[in-house]
């Protein structure tokens, strides 16, 4: 151990430390030895005591209410906590007791559930015993179900019930060749109409817009006492014409000043030539004209709205 | 060749395209009627009309619907209207339709007792005598079909909504509700 000042003595920190229990055993023991062979630290040791003595009946003095008062009116007082009130503690307890509904259990488990309330459910379930034993019994218990079969009526069942169906008279059906044609047109016919109350109404609507359109252009122009029919189609041959000679101009002078045009020009004139690659090609675009039309029908009208099919209870 | 073909085909006339409808639906629809009423006999002659009266009416047939599902619509509204006319009519050995749940209703039952059991009730213990056949008899018939619908057959939410003619949010909910009766009922059995 070393010592302050003179080496062969305690110190007076070592002595007060030693009187009030604050050296390690090792210390307190080395002191207690050091102690008992100089009679030097003795008599320091006992002026200590005496001190710690007087030090420790020193009695209460009470310092006056202004000086508590002025001590409080200057300290930082916090704010009183607030209890919690009922809906807080309801809150809290809601989120203490948040368990997984028995709702979104059996939804989880049959795979209903979106993704993200899907991830909430198993984030949940990691970490949730509780839960997970719920799970474990839905499980058991949706488990249970594909165990349980069909079963089978007695044998005549069929019989009975064939012999109470009226079974429509069997519709003729005719040879193949050129007479069934008319038959299956006007199946192919039947089939592409509307046969609900909205296919009608979207064909009369796409079919009506236009045509009262064109009937009040019409009347409009026909009212006017000096514009008559034959006028008009004269006026229109004479515009039209007069249009498409603009119209051929043009095209023959991109044509002649654009090489690219001019040699697609030069590969499509023996097509347009020939009556039977006209023909060809007209017959393509009409193909694909009605193609596109059969397209249109099957989505605008052909597809069925959201009628649940109310006649199934008969 | 799929339903609804077969349909077109029962609707032109064609007798096979019956048979073959009857041979592909009668277990199915047979089974859920029989779970409905557990009564073999009953439920043989409520799946036979079932049949009758939708292969009678096949011409109103859609075939933009699942043909399965409109024959299990018949049958299944058929059980329904039938358990629901038996429920005004008659006091029901199963317990008192008042009854709030599956306790009151046993406590209500009447005990028919016989020495000698009928060969038909002897294959029905047989057949429904089943822990979860027993649970899934005692949940309401609007419930019991939702199940069968959906647990048996396979039904999606959507198509029992069109079966049972009720919105999804319905059914959902009664699928939610008889799980957890059978829950609790077989829970109550296995203790």
């Amino acid at each position: 151990m070393a010592f302050e000042g003179d080496p062969r003595h305690l110190t007076s920190e070592q002595i007060q430390e030693f009187l009030d229990r604050q050296l390690t055993r090792e210390e307190e023991a080395s002191v207690q030895e050091h102690l008992s062979a100089c009679p030097h630290c003795q008599g320091e040791l006992e002026g200590w005591k005496l001190l710690f003595s007087d030090l420790g009946s020193l009695p209460e003095l009470d310092p006056g209410r202004v000086f508590h008062q002025e001590i409080m009116g200057q300290a930082p007082v916090l704010a009183p906590e607030r209890t919690p009130g009922r809906r807080a503690a309801r809150k809290a307890r809601k989120l203490a007791e948040a368990h997984i509904p028995h709702g979104s259990i059996q939804d989880y488990l049959e795979n209903l559930l979106p993704p993200q309330p899907a991830a909430r459910v198993e984030a949940h379930l990691a970490s949730c015993d509780s839960c997970q034993s719920r799970v474990q019994e839905w499980q058991a218990l949706l488990g249970a179900f594909p165990r349980l079969g069909h079963f089978a009526p007695k044998p005549g069942f069929a019989e009975r019930v064939m012999a109470q169906v009226m079974v429509p008279a069997p519709v003729p059906v005719r040879a193949g060749g050129l007479s069934s044609i008319p038959g299956r047109a006007l199946n192919w016919v039947r089939g592409v109409l509307p046969q609900t109350r909205h296919g009608w109404a979207v064909v009369g609507g796409m079919a009506s817009a236009p045509t009262i359109t064109v009937v009040t252009l019409v009347y409009l122009l026909f009212s006017r006492p000096l514009l008559t029919p034959g006028n008009f189609v004269s006026y229109l041959l004479w515009k039209g014409s007069s249009f498409l000679d603009v119209a051929a101009g043009t095209v023959s002078s991109l044509v002649t000043e654009s090489g690219t045009l001019l040699r697609l020009v030069t590969f499509l004139e023996p097509v347009t030539q020939s009556p039977l690659l006209m023909g060809l090609g007209g017959l393509v675009f009409s193909l694909f004209s009605a193609g596109a039309l059969w397209v249109l029908y099957r989505n605008l009208i052909a597809t069925p709205p959201d009628d649940r099919y109310a006649r199934a209870r008969v | 060749m799929e339903d609804k073909e077969l349909a077109l085909w029962a609707a032109k006339g064609r007798e096979m395209a019956f048979r073959e409808l009857l041979g592909r639906y009668e277990r199915p629809l047979f089974s859920l009627v029989y779970r409905m009423v557990r009564d073999r006999t009953l439920a043989e002659d409520l799946a036979q009309e079932a049949f009758i009266r939708a292969f009678n009416a096949i011409s109103t047939y859609k075939p933009r619907y699942k043909f399965s599902s409109w024959i299990f619509k018949i049958a299944n509204n058929h059980t329904i209207d039938y358990l629901r006319k038996r429920k005004l009519d008659t006091v029901s050995i199963d317990g008192s339709p008042h009854a709030r749940n599956p306790e009151e209703e046993a406590q209500t039952r009447l005990v028919v007792e016989s020495n000698e059991e009928a060969p038909d009730r002897y294959v029905e213990s047989k057949e429904l005598g089943g822990q979860i056949e027993e649970a899934i008899g005692r949940l309401r018939p609007e419930y019991r079909a939702a199940v069968l619908l959906r647990h048996v057959e396979g039904y999606t939410y959507e198509e029992i909504a069109d079966i049972m003619d009720l919105p999804l949010g319905t059914v959902k909910t009664y699928l939610h509700r008889a799980r957890g009766e059978l829950k609790a009922l077989l829970a109550h059995v296995d203790s």
